[in-house]
């Protein structure tokens, strides 16, 4: 049983509300992620038969059945098979771990979007924003506002994540500093490769203003 | 303050032709900096961590901290960024401190850059060098085996190490020959300073060299716009005639060449009087030497044997000791051997704005003046005190006095002398007022003559007035008046009016025309207490345009002689120009016998200048003959150069680089150069303004101002 909870009464209602989203998932896991979700609240959760939103105001925890994808929230809202919403929210998964104010997940697109105080922590890379949209069909998190890293230390108006290879671009007016060099872009801005990969087993970041046609392909529909 | 210097940065920029990149952040342009190193502006960049290096490409601007240096280079890249930093760069051009420097390559780590095959360019100088090391903390650079090119003058040396304060060239070997191939002559030495702001190079044991011959110059030798002019030539040409009314003996013609540095403060001057056959012939060799307080001269003198020897120190601050030994023989007349040793203390007296010395001598000497030898031991003591007020706008006061006492013991003879000698000067605008006075009492006791020390009593005033300014708008003017009075008689001077001359010029430039005109005269003659003295009033007028010289000129002469108009001259140098050579030949006749006589005019002034204008500069050779009184001239002309040297690519086409641009070059008629791609370094040099000469008459003068070195 996945959904412990101290009130017998409601407890045959979430067992049924968990077949659902479990078989619901499973009718589209083989097209997109966030397709087999399991909810598991912390507290109540309120269903509006009249909008089909269920309500978890204690929040719980949302996990992907199939990419491990796992959010916890302080509060929920999610309509089944079509979005989830989530305040003060921490999402887990091969992107790193992301921490923000404010996300949403479109189910059927396969995206999230986080806002507000938000933060991603992967190896060797952490990342603040305004907001971010993340891909998880093609796996590129697409940050926006003034963007600032902490771990390579740089600064950018936008800036593309391959949450596969870890490779970042950094677009607009960026700055980029490692060590005593601080790189800065042109004022027209420009874009800024930042090609990870490991040196004495730590991640390291080499830099580049040519970017590479692969890179440029993964982020193909992000530059359009 | 790396932004102070972009606007320059980027003028270079263009001049060089680097469109690409830009030594500031710009929409295309990113930057990266590296603390404590510099910045670089490029279009790409790409770092590479596993090999610690970073490559800028797509046009690259490098600057550094401290001084102010910038690269630019197609790419540079950066290696040991975590460690030891070493930048590179293929066909660098690097902009310091006013130079452009262009290289095949480059090299730098955070202390010091280096280049290799390198072309510089700036601060009127350009050429190449096969390596050049900048010290990027203070700026300096070290040129070695530099070949460089001035407006006036190319230089090659081991090692060239151009600071702020100016050039050293090692092992140099400089001339003014800038036309290529083998110069005609060339100056090595040591070390040459090359002070670009003052244009001058000063020399250090210096050899000239012309085809097969060698020969050492001094120690140490300047060559500027200055000294050129004031040339110190090692060839002397003279003309001495005899004059029996004043008892000289003439020499005739001579020609003596030195001084010749013979070593560290040693020359020698080397000759011959009486080549002309009215007088007879005479060798001259003097070697002359000098080594802190210590010189010496001996040797055959024109007059006759020569020795000098004096040696002075200071044995205490305030002490100072010397002695002193002479032969001077003038073909046995006025001769002189002695030999003085002596002391003298001094101590200044910032009170009074002056100083006091005391000085005692002990000396035996030997005389022979026309009276009859004398010789005999002397002994003496000089007490002095000066004393000034120091400048004030009512102007300056000064007190000489003096203290006299000597004893001949051979001859039982003593002489005493007090001096007091008060002065005032006062400047009012453009006109400087001098009074003096000159008291002096003494018995005339000494047996020598008043050559040697005889003293004689004096009692003269005197008034100096002298104004230059501007007259009037496009005029200058320029007045004098001096005058003396004795008011006791001695036995060379009788008691009267001793000098009273005035005279007044004024110059305009008309045009291409210099004109001046000028009046002056001398009345001591005509109202002073004997017609020995001069006394005459003439006048002149004369005109130039650089090229054609005419005057007029007109005396008359009241005392000695009273001759009356003895002189109206009309004079012209007129200037020739054939192929490789100009003349100038010169004619003065005076009218003056035509006039009162009614005889043909006479000639009294002739002379010929020859310039011979070559690659290695324009020199000009002359003499002139103006009443019986010789003057030869030399003059060089660095300036002024053949078409050969222009087109060679001398100085002034080194300016033009890699733009092709086409200058014209001051001087030598305006001659262009085009300077194509393969011209070198750029930087439009100014036309260097080295060109001097000299002229000397009586003893006159002559050739060879070495000026320069070698070599293409």
């Amino acid at each position: 049983m996945r959904c412990p909870s101290r009130l017998a009464g409601v407890r045959a209602l979430l067992g049924v509300l968990l077949i659902v989203l479990v078989v619901g998932g499973q009718a589209l896991a083989e097209t997109a992620p966030f397709a087999a979700l399991t909810v598991t609240p912390a507290g109540p959760q309120r269903y509006d038969i009249t909008t089909g939103v269920t309500t978890l105001p204690q929040g719980g925890t949302v996990v992907d059945q199939d990419t491990g994808v796992t959010l916890k929230a302080a509060s929920l809202q999610y309509v089944e098979g079509a979005t989830i919403d989530a305040k003060d929210a921490s999402v887990t998964g091969s992107f790193g771990r992301l921490t923000a104010t404010s996300i949403h997940i479109d189910v059927p697109a396969a995206t999230l979007r986080a806002s507000g105080d938000l933060q991603l922590v992967r190896d060797g890379l952490t990342v603040q924003a305004d907001a971010l949209r993340y891909d998880a069909g093609r796996e590129v998190v697409d940050f926006t506002g003034p963007v600032r890293g902490a771990s390579p230390d740089f600064q950018a108006d936008r800036v593309l994540l391959d949450a596969r290879s870890g490779d970042v671009l950094l677009l607009g007016q960026y700055r980029f500093s490692e060590g005593a060099l601080t790189l800065t872009s042109p004022t027209g801005g420009g874009r800024l490769e930042l090609h990870l990969h490991q040196a004495g087993g730590k991640p390291v970041y080499d830099a580049a203003t040519e970017i590479s046609p692969a890179l440029l392909a993964r982020f193909s529909a992000e530059l359009r | 303050m790396r932004r102070t210097r972009y606007p320059l940065v980027l003028l270079l920029l263009l001049a060089a032709g680097v469109a690409s990149a830009q030594c500031q952040r710009s929409p295309t342009t990113s930057e990266l900096s590296i603390k404590g190193f510099g910045a670089a502006y490029f279009q790409q960049v790409r770092t590479d961590s596993a090999n610690d290096r970073i490559e800028f490409y797509g046009g690259v601007c490098l600057t550094g901290e401290g001084v102010g240096w910038t690269v630019l280079a197609e790419s540079v890249t950066i290696r040991g960024l975590r460690g030891e930093l070493a930048v590179s760069a293929q066909h660098p051009t690097l902009h310091l401190e006013g130079w452009t420097l262009t290289a095949a390559d480059l090299q730098a780590d955070r202390r010091e850059l280096t280049l290799s095959t390198v072309q510089v360019d700036g601060k009127d100088l350009g050429g190449t060098a096969a390596t050049v090391t900048v010290d990027l903390q203070q700026g300096s650079m070290q040129l070695d085996q530099a070949a460089l090119r001035a407006p006036t003058f190319w230089v090659r040396g081991s090692r060239a190490t151009v600071t702020a304060d100016g050039i050293t060239v090692d092992h140099p070997r400089i001339t003014s020959c800038t036309c290529g191939g083998s110069p005609l002559y060339d100056v090595q030495g040591s070390t040459a300073r090359l002070d670009l702001q003052g244009k001058s190079v000063v020399l250090q044991d210096g050899r000239l060299h012309a085809g097969p011959v060698t020969l050492p110059l001094s120690a140490s030798l300047t060559l500027s716009e200055k000294t050129l002019k004031d040339l110190s030539v090692p060839v002397k040409v003279s003309y001495v005639p005899s004059d029996a009314a004043a008892g000289v003996a003439g020499t005739g013609l001579g020609v003596t060449v030195g001084p010749v540095g013979l070593g560290p403060g040693v020359h020698a001057d080397v000759g011959a009087t009486g080549l002309d056959a009215a007088y007879p012939l005479s060798g001259v060799a003097l070697i002359a030497g000098k080594a802190g307080g210590d010189a010496f001269t001996f040797g055959k003198a024109p007059g006759g044997l020569r020795f000098e020897m004096t040696s002075d120190h200071a044995l205490l601050p305030w002490l100072d000791a010397g002695f002193d030994t002479r032969v001077l023989e003038a073909g046995n007349r006025d001769a002189l051997r002695e030999g003085v040793l002596h002391l003298r203390a001094h101590t200044p007296l910032p009170a009074l704005r002056g100083d006091a010395a005391l000085k005692l001598l002990a000396a035996g000497s030997s005389q022979t003046p026309s009276t009859g030898a004398v010789a005999g031991a002397r002994v003496g003591a000089t007490g002095s005190l000066r004393a000034s007020t120091g400048p004030a706008p009512w102007g300056r006061m000064t007190l000489r006095t003096a203290l006299h006492g000597s004893l001949y013991p051979d001859q039982q003879a003593s002489q005493w002398g007090v001096e007091v000698q008060p002065g005032y000067g006062v400047r009012l605008g453009p006109v400087q007022v001098d009074l003096g006075y000159l008291a002096r009492f003494t018995d005339s006791g000494s047996p020598f003559t008043t050559s040697l020390d005889r003293l004689e009593p004096a009692q003269r005033p005197s008034l100096n007035v002298s104004a230059r300014g501007a007259w009037a708008p496009g005029w200058s003017a320029s007045g004098t008046l001096a005058a003396s009075y004795d008011l006791v008689s001695a036995p060379s001077v009788d008691a009267g009016l001793n000098r009273l001359h005035a005279g007044a010029s004024v110059a305009r430039q008309l045009g291409a025309w210099r004109v001046s005109a000028g009046l002056d005269t001398a009345l001591e003659g005509v109202i002073g207490p004997n017609g020995e003295r001069d006394g005459y009033l003439q006048g002149h007028v004369t005109a130039a345009d650089g090229g054609l010289e005419l005057g007029a000129r007109a005396r008359y002469t009241w005392a000695p002689d009273p001759l009356g108009l003895d002189r109206l001259e009309l004079s012209a140098a007129v200037p020739i120009e054939l192929p490789g050579v100009e003349l100038k030949p010169y004619l003065a006749l005076n009218f003056a016998p035509t006039v009162t006589d009614g005889t043909l005019p006479a000639i009294s002034g002739h002379g010929l200048d020859l310039t011979f204008v070559t690659c290695c500069g324009a020199l000009q050779l002359g003499y002139r003959d103006q009443d019986g009184t010789w003057s030869v001239s030399v003059s060089v002309d660095l300036q002024r150069r053949s078409a050969a040297a222009v087109q060679a690519g001398g100085p002034g086409c080194a300016g033009a680089t890699a733009a092709g641009s086409t200058l014209t070059v001051a001087g030598a008629g305006g001659a262009t150069c085009d300077a194509g791609p393969a011209a070198g370094p750029t930087g439009a040099s100014a036309p260097g303004t080295a060109s001097g000469s000299t002229t000397a008459s009586g003893t006159g003068i002559m050739a060879g101002a070495a000026a320069g070195t070698p070599p293409p």
